[in-house]
């Protein structure tokens, strides 16, 4: 990735399992029809790479921050509740706290199922850009939207319908799409899945 | 109106995908959808995309 694209960067930190997808997709979706370019730890397939050390450079490569910390159920299996969000989100905020200049421009969304639930589990993110989805795609892109047409003064982008509308006609298409690239498309890899949606929003301009 | 300009291809990666062939594809697709709601006008009822609905999935371990 180009250094130089680091004002378009937008780190997407959210639970990687079948549940999440569709918000995923969605929020990749509304990142890339803002503008912007959507990037997640599921980029790079280095299995010799650190995964921290991969976040970190991907959030080192990334202005924008969308954090969703919603998972907070207790694992089925190991009956403990899963903390990489929430340690990825305070890292995206301190880089912003104690990064060199660049760093300090980071800006950051965050996404809970409900608007003041994480006062219950994490109430020192008070103040931050708090964001509820209610597990829903299109709530997922109303507030992605509105925190990146937050982010360009001179940019007018279009609403949160007309983005879900968009991905809704996306949503429709790429399975006969994908399985003519002979793929899965429930099966796509973060790489494929943008490639798509780019090729979509191509095709399909404002 | 100001636009904000388009992410090109240039600025990330795409794989081992086709994007051009990709865009095409999009582009049938998008001319076939164009049609269908023009027909469905012509006939007195447009159809609305379907909306996005909560995917209700077994949770896995994130």
């Amino acid at each position: 990735m180009r250094p130089s694209t680091y004002g378009k960067n937008v780190f997407i930190n959210c639970p990687f399992d079948r549940k999440h997808n569709p918000l995923f997709r969605a929020m990749v979706f509304a990142v890339h029809d803002c503008g912007f370019i959507a990037r997640s730890a599921l980029e790079t397939v280095d299995g010799g790479e650190v995964r921290i050390r991969k976040i970190i450079q991907i959030m080192r490569e990334s202005r924008y921050g969308v954090h969703d910390i919603s998972r907070i159920e207790l694992d089925r299996g190991t009956r403990l509740p899963r903390f990489n969000m929430p340690l990825e989100l305070g890292m995206f905020l301190g880089a912003r706290e104690f990064g060199v200049r660049e760093q300090r421009l980071k800006s950051c969304l965050i996404l809970d199922r409900e608007r003041y639930r994480y006062q219950a589990f994490c109430s020192d993110i008070a103040g931050q850009d708090i964001r509820a989805h209610a597990d829903d795609a299109a709530q997922a892109i109303f507030a992605v939207r509105d925190f990146l047409a937050s982010q360009q003064s001179a940019a007018l982008l279009p609403g949160g319908n007309k983005i879900a509308r968009r991905y809704d006609a996306f949503r429709a298409e790429l399975p006969a799409l994908a399985r003519r690239f002979h793929l899965s498309p429930s099966t796509l890899t973060f790489i494929e899945l943008r490639t798509f949606v780019l090729a979509f929003l191509d095709a399909n301009p404002w | 109106m100001k636009r904000k300009r388009r992410v090109i291809q240039d600025d990330f990666p795409t794989g081992d995908l086709d994007v051009e062939a990709l865009r095409r594809a999009f582009a049938e697709l998008r001319e076939k959808r164009l049609a269908r709601e023009r027909r469905a006008a012509a006939a007195g009822s447009v159809p609305g995309p379907r909306r996005i609905r909560k995917q209700e999935t077994p949770d896995r371990a994130a």
